[in-house]
């Protein structure tokens, strides 16, 4: 399958990209992140042709929190500007729009940088080219195995919890009653975890897992022709725009 | 940290992990008024020691934050609590209900420590969920910001932390001997003339 534009970089380059982007954003004011980190991060998501999932996964994310944050600053206003809307039981300011604006901008900066970043990536590429950015293979590991493990669990706990209601075991009903149906329900799903253990760590040392040797990989990604370049011109560009907020 | 962690400590980690996710899951499916999302972050700093705990804490928001990144500025408190968690398991508090106490104590306070600065500064009082509407009612009431959001946390933070140490106990004492002794703190939670029927 070929991969779209964003995807088809390098994951670490483009991580680099994002984390600049959100150091970027802390020291601009308001207009940086929604007047232009937001705009391009969605025209990125559609030259990918991920446009629909990111879409979603922002709205979802951002919405509600960007919603209620603009909420308690209208709320709590005190600023006393000019006020741009009456509706009787609420005024809404100039001051508080603005108050919300500079609040939520770091924030839509790091929502958008980020989704786009995993919604564009490979989780396992990522730990791929971590890995070869000499991160030990302890930490990719962990965090693969993670990634399997919870959807794993989560089926677990379900079982778990219909044996446990097979066996008349309240989960409905007063506060009390769920509350004392909780500990019966996680109990056996974290022993049973546990004493799984011992298993999959004897699995792990027969592949040679605490091997000193250099680990090979299924998956092969390449850097590109421009990673370098890429690399260098968005840290420049970086320093430009940082040295520009403090001196211009 | 030790160079050469056993392979078993490191494979608590990514179990803490899911057990933070399925434990808020279960919690979901209750309608349990709580999160219950450290439970796993408790259990790894008191089975591994303060640094594995911190490393789970902080993997659980990083994961959080593939689909929610608001998260992951939060991933400082999971850290603290992974960390003291772990302090107090050295301390021996794991092992009675004073010790109990204790921990829920200390865990709880550095929770409000580092979460309150976050909630305030990064979202303006904001969680994302439910308990905003108590933060703003407060607010509206007359409270300040600060008083309002750790009024919000103080209702809903102590609950889950008192249940979830709790669970680490029962848990604790239910895993078999055998299995507790390969893990880092693991002697510390076996006494000598156990009758368990798995200890051989």
């Amino acid at each position: 399958m070929k991969k779209g534009l964003v995807s088809s970089i390098y994951p670490t380059h483009k991580l680099l990209i994002a984390v600049l982007t959100i150091i970027l954003s802390i020291v601009y004011d308001w207009k940086f992140s929604y007047l232009v980190v937001l705009p391009v991060c969605i025209l990125l998501s559609l030259i990918d042709g991920k446009f629909i999932s990111y879409i979603k996964k922002v709205i979802i994310g951002l919405f509600l929190f960007v919603v209620f944050i603009f909420m308690f600053k209208i709320i709590l206003d005190k600023t006393g500007t000019n006020i741009l809307i009456d509706l009787g039981f609420i005024k809404i300011s100039e001051g508080a729009i603005f108050a919300g604006l500079n609040q939520t901008s770091a924030l839509v900066t790091l929502m958008a940088t980020m989704l786009l970043f995993f919604e564009t990536t490979d989780i396992e590429d990522f730990m791929i080219s971590l890995q070869r950015m000499n991160v030990s293979h302890v930490v990719t590991y962990i965090t693969l195995s993670t990634l399997q493990l919870i959807p794993d669990m989560a089926k677990k706990s379900k079982v778990i919890m219909q044996a446990q209601q097979a066996r008349g075991i309240e989960t409905e009903g007063s506060l009390l009653k769920r509350l004392s149906a909780f500990f019966p329900s996680i109990g056996p799903l974290i022993i049973s975890s546990i004493t799984d253990i011992e298993d999959r760590s004897i699995t792990l040392e027969v592949r040679a897992f605490s091997s000193n040797n250099k680990k090979t990989t299924l998956n092969n990604i390449s850097k590109g022709k421009y990673a370098n370049v890429l690399d260098v011109a968005s840290i420049l560009i970086f320093l430009v725009l940082f040295a520009w907020r403090f001196l211009g | 940290m030790k160079k050469n962690l056993s392979i078993i400590a490191i494979l608590l980690v990514p179990i803490g992990v899911a057990i933070n996710f399925v434990g808020g899951q279960i919690a979901g499916l209750l309608k349990l008024p709580v999160f219950i999302d450290v439970i796993g972050t408790i259990l790894v700093s008191a089975l591994a020691g303060p640094w594995l705990g911190a490393i789970t804490g902080l993997i659980t928001n990083l994961i959080l934050g593939i689909t929610a990144p608001t998260f992951m500025p939060y991933a400082i408190v999971s850290i603290a609590i992974g960390i003291v968690a772990g302090f107090c398991a050295k301390r021996k508090t794991f092992t009675s209900f004073k010790g109990l106490a204790i921990a829920s104590v200390a865990i709880w306070a550095i929770t409000q420590i580092t979460a309150i600065p976050i909630t305030v500064y990064v979202f303006g009082g904001v969680t994302g969920s439910g308990t905003s509407v108590i933060t703003a009612f407060l607010a509206a009431a007359g409270q300040s910001l600060w008083q309002a959001v750790f009024t919000t946390s103080l209702i809903t933070e102590t609950i889950d932390k008192v249940i979830s140490v709790i669970v680490v106990y029962y848990i604790i004492k239910a895993v078999p001997t055998r299995t507790l002794l390969q893990f880092p703190l693991g002697n510390i939670y076996v006494k000598e003339d156990t009758n368990k029927s798995s200890d051989w």
